[in-house]
């Protein structure tokens, strides 16, 4: 009897907590619930930046222009993410070249296009 | 009468707007004010004047070819100014070339709004076309410089990795390892770039002074082809140095 008692008290606290932790999400905008897309890439960036601190300590590379030649490592890694140890410099330098070929490659598809153009 | 009216616009019309025409298919409904960019765009207005060439059918499709040129030149403009690449004097060259085009473009325009004589009218819509050639020198022009121009400033970027990985083979030299096939690597990185630039520096000197009435003679062509050609194989240099500096880092490891 007492043994049954006991389960039915652990069962209703059981309860207790989980309702109280999903009230306490919904009160933060629901960490647990689904988050509507963005509209934009821009808002779609900006939740990836706020999140990265604790979701992604590893650097996160930032979109940049097709023509763009600037490096492309927005370290957005918080200050209380540790740094990356392993890092190369060398491929930032060099996913700085991929940027200028995927510029020509752009121009060289942008020339096409020009004579496409119907004249 | 429908054969002779294809022929004289066949030099304006080229493509997409003839052959959606003739195969029945119209696929721009409208023009609106600045107009479309794309090849095609004006055949409503085409096949306006196929139905019957009036002064009213030759103006409307003049000016829907003129718009759609309009289109593309401000979008060209608006790539060059974002072009992080470009060299200013390049870009300077290309802007005022864009300028000059668009002035001509909109004299010629006011012409032909202003003409009343179908003869003359369809001169006018045919210099739309040669008198420009926005869309086979122009924006290819601008395009090629601008692909020229990044492999240029490639160069600098490689000699930043030449710079790193030269220090890792000396470090790794210093250590007493066996640098033979890193050095290699970066000799061979070197080289590619070397050849790369060897094959863009000519290019902006070559396609900047190129002129409609140049392509219109058959000169400029083969100009804007070559160099289409010797960027393709700049780039394809820069990609073969890219491999040769990871190669060398990979031999360092």
């Amino acid at each position: 009897m007492n043994s049954q008692v006991r389960s039915l008290t652990t069962l209703a606290t059981t309860a207790l907590l989980v309702g109280a932790a999903v009230a306490g999400c919904a009160k933060h905008d629901g960490a647990g619930a689904v988050q509507p897309a963005s509209s934009t890439p821009a808002a779609q960036w900006s939740q990836v930046a706020e999140a990265a601190p604790t979701l992604a300590p590893t650097p996160i590379e930032a979109p940049t222009p097709i023509d763009s030649a600037a490096p492309v490592q927005a370290g957005v890694a918080g200050a209380s993410a540790a740094p990356n140890a392993t890092a190369d410099p060398l491929d930032s330098q060099l996913s700085n070249i991929d940027n200028l070929l995927n510029s020509i490659n752009s121009s060289l598809s942008g020339a096409d296009a020009g004579t496409s153009g119907g004249e | 009468m429908k054969s002779r009216l294809t022929a004289l616009f066949a030099s304006v019309a080229l493509g997409g707007s003839l052959l959606f025409v003739s195969a029945g298919i119209v696929t721009a409904a409208t023009s609106p004010a600045t107009g479309p960019s794309g090849k095609g765009v004006c055949a409503t207005e085409f096949a306006a004047v196929k139905a019957g060439a009036t002064v009213d059918t030759l103006r409307a499709f003049g000016d829907c070819e003129i718009n759609r040129r309009f289109t593309t030149l401000t979008a060209l403009s608006s790539k060059i100014s974002a072009s992080m690449v470009m060299t200013p004097s390049d870009a300077a060259a290309l802007q005022s070339e864009i300028s000059s085009t668009t002035a001509g473009l909109t004299s010629l325009r006011a012409t032909i709004d202003a003409e009343t004589s179908i003869p003359a009218l369809k001169l006018d819509i045919v210099k739309i076309a040669t008198g420009f050639r926005v869309y086979l020198l122009v924006v290819p022009q601008a395009n090629l410089v601008n692909a020229a121009d990044a492999v240029l400033a490639a160069q600098s970027r490689f000699a930043t990795v030449k710079t790193n990985l030269a220090a890792r083979i000396a470090a790794a030299k210093a250590a007493g390892r066996d640098t033979t096939a890193a050095q290699a690597d970066l000799d061979a990185m070197d080289a590619s770039v070397t050849q790369a630039v060897d094959l863009a520096s000519p290019l902006p000197a070559a396609l900047l002074p190129l002129t409609p009435a140049e392509y219109n003679a058959g000169t400029a062509g083969p100009v804007l082809a070559n160099a289409r050609s010797a960027l393709v194989q700049a780039r394809d240099q820069l990609k073969s140095a890219v491999a040769d500096a990871k190669a060398c880092r990979d031999a360092l490891k």
